[in-house]
């Protein structure tokens, strides 16, 4: 059966490619696209290592179909810095230690990123349930939830 | 182990229902519906469904709509996403408890995708959002091949993965009825341990207060019999009362009793059915707090 | 200092082995078996070896003509009765029967996963069932179905420590015995990336290589090498970023070993990426082990004896070092912070039809120190005394370090009861009583559980570390460990930049390619800086004595007259100096036949582990929990902690190796729990079935530190990466049956569920 062509925008940048129908997005990035920064955990969305926005909506890429993308805009972890200048989620990261083995770090970014740009002052609470679609084995969440509240401080500090 | 995932598959996303229900009808049940997939892509890639056709719904401008009816109503499109709905300026604020449900489902990622009508669609007993739409009183619009039809949600589920859709009908739409002054709706649900889980009972309430007395109540359990289940007696025990401990314990008592719950590694038949007799009391108490009470 | 690993992990350029797309790979898939026990009557692969794409399937009866050896567990243990423990042959894939759910029957390499995955369902697999152990104790009891003909009762061997005379003796004289059985269910180790591999075979040069993410290239190098009948020498192996390992990804895995068969059977590289459900059946498992526990007390309550009867669950075969997990792991601090004159700890290993069973971080200790925990709380409830008075009036005192236990440790430091001080001040101990009215205001059941923990760091010391100053002025450090996302590159990092007196910034530390270095003990038991630490360190100061000699010729002086700071060798009095990086780039041009003798090596030095490598860190934890009476929903509210980790490397590591392992515990008390049903099927064989602790179900931390020295730790750091692992389980646990305590509940197996709750309160 021939492939299905879909035109689409990563990370900002014009992006086609041929996927069968049911390629998931993340198939198709970590593969034909080479942006392997969204992990796969566990292809069930349990997990959240594969993170990425859809039309600026955070959804699991494992539980997307790529042909999805079509005339649509995917953000992935390496759309998030700007050039070498780190987001500033990824700079209170690099400050806090807020990462251990990095596997779900990506997607823990992409979705910490996510609930900034709709809300510039969660609580701790709000912060805990957001992520809690995203698994981190290594460090009990701790520095992670401190760097999301630190970084939605300073944001908000600096757009004062 | 994945499934395997090279047979053949099509994928259409038609702009118009009938296109859909078309193409649907023409597969003759070789066809999945894909709104927010959640369900469908782990079913797919477990290998416990392979289908000929995924008809992606999505670009069907009726199942993506959030409307007020003419009567004070909300028509729901059955491809929403509970984070679409969650955004809409009113429907929060007119039906908390539907979009708690809804938002109950699954992560923020999940959330961001799932729809009240897969979760209604895929048949699951323990699906949230199912007993807070029939505690809404909410109706569904169906179209198929036989045209378009109009069915209560409790009417659609039949048994666990089963619903009463004939086959080549499409879910349109829920349709949400006006919100009568001092009412207010709740849904809690007890999940065996993380957010993520499954509930093992899951209770919504519907309910009207003037003068302290309740007026008028529906209650739904989820996840505590073969599909969700309306109960009436509930609802009667709530009704003429002034939510008072004898009123809620009669309540209780008359969910406990509507449940045939399966015992599994999430939660046991007896731990089901006392569960659903406390969330009962704290439903019907957050319901009447958001309707005021008085 | 920022860790040096974070900049490509934030940008998602981390390189884990799911990431790599060699060209022309095959792609491996595994055929496991679906049943639990019982006899292979028909493997039929040939409808699946015609199918398009597909390239080999290799089953049981390929592996002798391959020459692929049993997969023998490579720690033994000799029983209680003087005798070897009974170990059933493995072999990488079934043959004749199978044992477990998940054993690998086959594996199918073809073009891409989806081609493999069609022809593992096109191999026609006939099982004709066996009746299963499945369950720990029904195992190990008369009757039970036998898995290994020639291994009555299921049993491996039998194990035994400590001072039986003493420990007799200390029940006899007993005011009070206590007695309580804990149960420690397995569980899954789970880090969010699976396990996998890459192999490839050079048939040129005969040399295997294997790249997949493990805590040390060399021990896995030495078992393929075993396991393939080959020279260690032509085995390579390569790790490169690992995403979590928690002991899981140590050991040697069939799935390797076949991809490097196959590779070689192919002249093609191999690509296996296992599944998040391959991981719940074929992964090493954490835990396993039923404790039937005893404590005497005199009437003042002071501790007389100690132990332990356990079972433990090793599943079908013997994993790598699971015999030593249940032994020694188990025994190693045992009374940890109490002083116990008589202790024992006795375990027979069973065999089950289950997935092995290994180390998972702390590797038996948190088994032991939870049942005494739990022990001590039961002790104190039902003799009257105040928990903390209890726990107080039996620590080891700083006057009596260094401190010989019966089970034959020396602690060289610590202070236990300024730990005790802290840790009722930082968790606000006196506080507990208001917060759990105000918690019974709202409905809820608040508890509140203390208790201590002391580690006693192992791992391998087979470790070798190279320094090797670089001529463009940085240092390159070459160590045996593999980080998993500890952070070992930034510790060791420091470490070496103290001793060069160089920016830590000029450093750069390597890890993860068994051709670096011959030796490597690999990471395991909290080693790092107690082990590769003492020898970075000592390797460092070697290479500086070595570069020395090299300064002296340049600079043209006697070696005694030159000194050395901060990066530069300088003839003393003098001004006249010279660089290290100089030195190094200097180095070249010295003629070869100079190099030898006085010259020594040039600016590169390696050497072994020598020392004492065994630190006690130790600490306490205080865990308040709120319970619903009416669902019986645990959440914790509250944790804190005290810990002495002698000297604090580097804080925001150490500290995030104590906040993941707090929130593993949390897991494994409250939600973990990996069950089989009685045919040997994996129930929770999904991250939707099987619970991980998500960001919502574990508060902040409140982790305090009380150092004091560690004689044995040459760099004065104690270990840190079991330590609350090892002390949490038991402070967690205490705090939930602390919140049941008036409710006449003694005890709970985790994971404490709800439901197990709800029941234990509505009888």
């Amino acid at each position: 059966m021939a492939k299905l062509h879909v035109s689409t925008t990563v990370n900002g940048e014009p992006s086609e490619f041929l996927c069968e129908a049911s390629d998931t997005m993340l198939d198709v990035l970590r593969g034909p696209l080479g942006l392997t920064g969204s992990k796969e955990g566990c292809a069930t969305g349990d997990c959240g290592a594969c993170s990425v926005t859809l039309d600026g909506r955070l959804v699991c890429a494992c539980l997307m179909l790529a042909v999805e993308a079509d005339g649509a805009e995917i953000e992935t972890i390496e759309g998030m810095s700007q050039g070498e200048k780190l987001h500033p989620l990824q700079q209170k990261f690099l400050e806090l230690a807020a990462l251990q083995c990095g596997i779900c770090t990506p997607g823990m970014l992409v979705a910490a990123k996510s609930l900034l740009e709709q809300n510039m002052n969660p609580t701790e609470t709000e912060v805990r349930y957001w992520l809690a679609g995203n698994l981190c084995r290594c460090t009990g969440y701790d520095k992670i939830v401190h760097a999301v509240l630190d970084t939605a401080a300073e944001m908000r500090e600096a757009a004062r | 182990m994945t499934g395997s995932l090279m047979t053949d598959i099509r994928y259409l996303a038609p702009h118009t229902l009938d296109e859909a229900v078309s193409a649907y009808a023409d597969a003759a049940g070789a066809a999945r519906i894909l709104a927010g997939g959640t369900d469908l892509l782990v079913q797919m890639r477990s290998g416990m469904i392979s289908p000929g056709l995924i008809l992606d719904i999505k670009k069907i401008s009726e199942l993506t709509e959030i409307s007020e009816t003419p009567e004070g109503g909300f028509r729901v499109g059955a491809a929403v996403s509970g984070a679409v709905l969650a955004e809409h300026p009113t429907f929060g604020k007119v039906w908390p408890g539907v979009l708690e449900a809804l938002n109950l489902i699954g992560s923020t990622q999940i959330q961001g995708r799932a729809s009240a009508g897969g979760n209604l669609c895929n048949g699951s007993p323990a699906g949230d959002s199912v007993p807070a739409m029939i505690a809404a009183g909410a109706t569904v619009t169906v179209q198929g091949p036989g045209g378009r039809r109009d069915i209560p949600v409790e009417a659609v589920p039949v048994g666990p993965g089963r619903t009463n859709l004939a086959p080549g009908e499409i879910l349109v739409s829920f349709t949400l009825p006006p919100r009568a002054p001092g009412s207010s709706d709740a849904y809690l649900r007890m999940i065996p341990r993380t957010e993520m889980d499954i509930a093992v009972v899951g209770c919504g309430v519907n309910l009207s207060m003037k003068d302290g007395v309740c007026t008028a109540a529906r209650v739904a359990l989820g996840a505590v019999a073969p599909t969700v289940v309306l109960v009436e007696d509930a609802a009667k025990a709530l009704i003429g009362s002034k939510l008072d401990d004898a009123a809620l314990e009669a309540a209780a008592t008359a969910c406990r009793a509507a449940c045939h719950p399966i015992d599994d590694k999430r939660g046991t038949i007896v731990y089901r059915t006392k569960v659903a007799g406390v969330l009962l009391k704290r439903t019907a108490g957050i319901a009447a707090d958001r309707a005021g009470r008085s | 200092m920022y860790r040096v690993e974070d900049d490509r992990l934030l940008v998602g350029a981390g390189r884990y082995v799911e990431d790599a797309y060699p060209a022309d790979a095959l792609s491996m898939v595994v055929l496991r078996s679906p049943v639990g026990h019982g006899t292979i009557e028909a493997l039929d692969i040939s409808a699946a070896e015609e199918m398009d794409g597909v390239t080999l399937i290799l089953t049981g009866n390929d592996l002798d003509r391959l020459g692929v050896r049993p997969m023998a567990s490579r720690m033994p243990v000799t029983g209680v009765d003087g005798k070897p423990m009974l170990e059933p042959e493995r072999p990488a894939l079934a043959r004749g029967k199978v044992t477990y759910v998940g054993q690998p029957v086959a594996v199918i390499l073809a073009e891409s996963p989806e081609i493999a995955q069609d022809a593992a369902e096109a191999i026609v697999l006939d099982i004709a069932d066996l009746p299963a152990a499945v369950d720990l104790e029904a195992a190990a009891s008369d009757g039970a179905p036998q898995i290994w003909d020639d291994i009555p009762g299921n049993r491996s061997f039998t194990w035994e420590k400590g001072d039986r005379a003493a420990t007799q003796s200390g029940f006899a004289e007993a005011d009070h015995v206590i007695e309580l059985t804990v149960r420690h269910p397995r569980v899954s180790i789970a880090p969010i990336e699976t396990r996998g591999c890459i192999a490839d075979f050079d048939v040129e040069t005969g040399r295997y290589t294997l790249t997949t993410p493990s805590q040390g290239v060399v021990a896995l190098r030495a078992a393929m090498a075993d396991y393939l009948g080959a020279d260690e020498a032509d085995v390579r192996v390569i790790t490169e970023d690992v995403g979590g390992s928690f002991a899981v990804k140590i050991w040697p895995y069939p799935e390797q070993l076949l991809a490097l068969v196959a590779a070689r059977a192919s002249r093609r590289p191999v690509k296996w990426i296992g599944s998040r459900t391959e991981s719940f059946v074929s992964d090493a498992m954490g835990r396993g082990r039923v404790d039937r526990a005893k404590l005497a007390l005199d009437r003042d309550g002071k501790f007389l004896a100690f132990r332990i009867d356990a079972l433990a669950d090793m599943g079908a075969f013997l994993n790598a070092v699971a015999p030593s997990i249940v032994t020694t792991g188990a025994i190693r601090p045992y009374a940890h912070v109490y002083k116990i004159p008589g202790l024992l700890y006795r375990v027979d290993a069973i065999f089950t039809n289950t997935m092995m069973t290994d180390a998972y971080r702390g590797a038996g200790k948190p088994e032991s120190c939870s049942t005494l925990e739990r022990l001590i709380d039961v002790a104190a409830h039902e003799l009257g005394f105040d928990r903390v008075e209890l726990r107080r009036k039996n620590l080891i005192q700083p006057a009596d370090l260094p401190y010989d236990t019966p089970m034959g440790e020396t602690y060289d430091g610590g202070d236990f009861p300024a730990i005790a001080e802290k840790i009722l001040v930082a968790a606000d101990w006196a506080g507990v009583a208001g917060r759990r009215a105000e918690s019974a205001r709202k409905g809820l059941l608040r508890g509140a559980g203390l208790g201590f923990h002391l580690h006693a760091t192992g791992g391998s010391v087979a470790e070798r570390s190279e320094v090797r100053a670089l001529p463009d002025g940085t240092v390159l450090v070459r160590t045996g460990t593999q980080d998993s996302g500890q952070g070992h590159r930034t510790a060791l990092a420091i470490v070496a930049a103290e001793t060069l007196e160089v920016p830590v910034e000029k450093i750069r530390v390597e890890q993860g390619d068994s051709d670096w270095l011959e030796k490597g003990g690999g990471t395991g038991g909290s080693n790092l800086l107690s082990i590769a630490g003492n020898t970075v360190h000592r390797t460092a100061l070697k290479m500086l004595d070595q570069a020395k000699q090299v300064a002296a010729h340049m600079l043209e002086a006697a070696v005694q007259d030159v000194e050395y700071g901060q990066g530069e060798f300088r003839i003393a009095g003098t001004d006249r100096k010279i660089g290290l990086a100089q030195v190094a780039a200097d180095w070249d041009s010295i003629p070869a036949d100079q190099r030898d003798g006085e010259l020594g090596s040039g600016c590169v030095a390696q050497l072994d582990f020598e020392g004492l490598h065994t630190t006690f860190p130790n600490g306490a934890y205080v865990c308040e929990v709120e319970v619903d009476p009416d669902t019986g929903a645990v959440q914790v509210d509250r944790f804190t902690g005290v810990d002495d980790l002698g000297r604090v490397i580097n804080e925001p590591t150490a500290l995030g190796q104590l906040h993941g392992g707090i929130g593993q515990s949390i897991g494994e008390v409250l939600m973990e729990g990996l069950i089989y049903d009685e045919q040997g099927q994996v129930l929770t064989g999904s991250l939707m079935d099987y619970a991980l602790p998500r960001a919502d179900q574990i508060p902040f931390m409140d982790l305090n530190w009380a150092p004091t020295d560690s004689p044995n730790a040459l760099i004065g750091a104690k270990g840190v990466g079991e330590v609350s692992s090892i002390g949490a389980p038991g402070a967690i646990m205490n705090a939930v049956l602390d919140a049941l305590r008036d409710r006449d509940v003694r005890h709970l197996d985790i994971p404490l569920t709800p439901e197990k709750i709800w029941k234990a309160l509505h009888p």
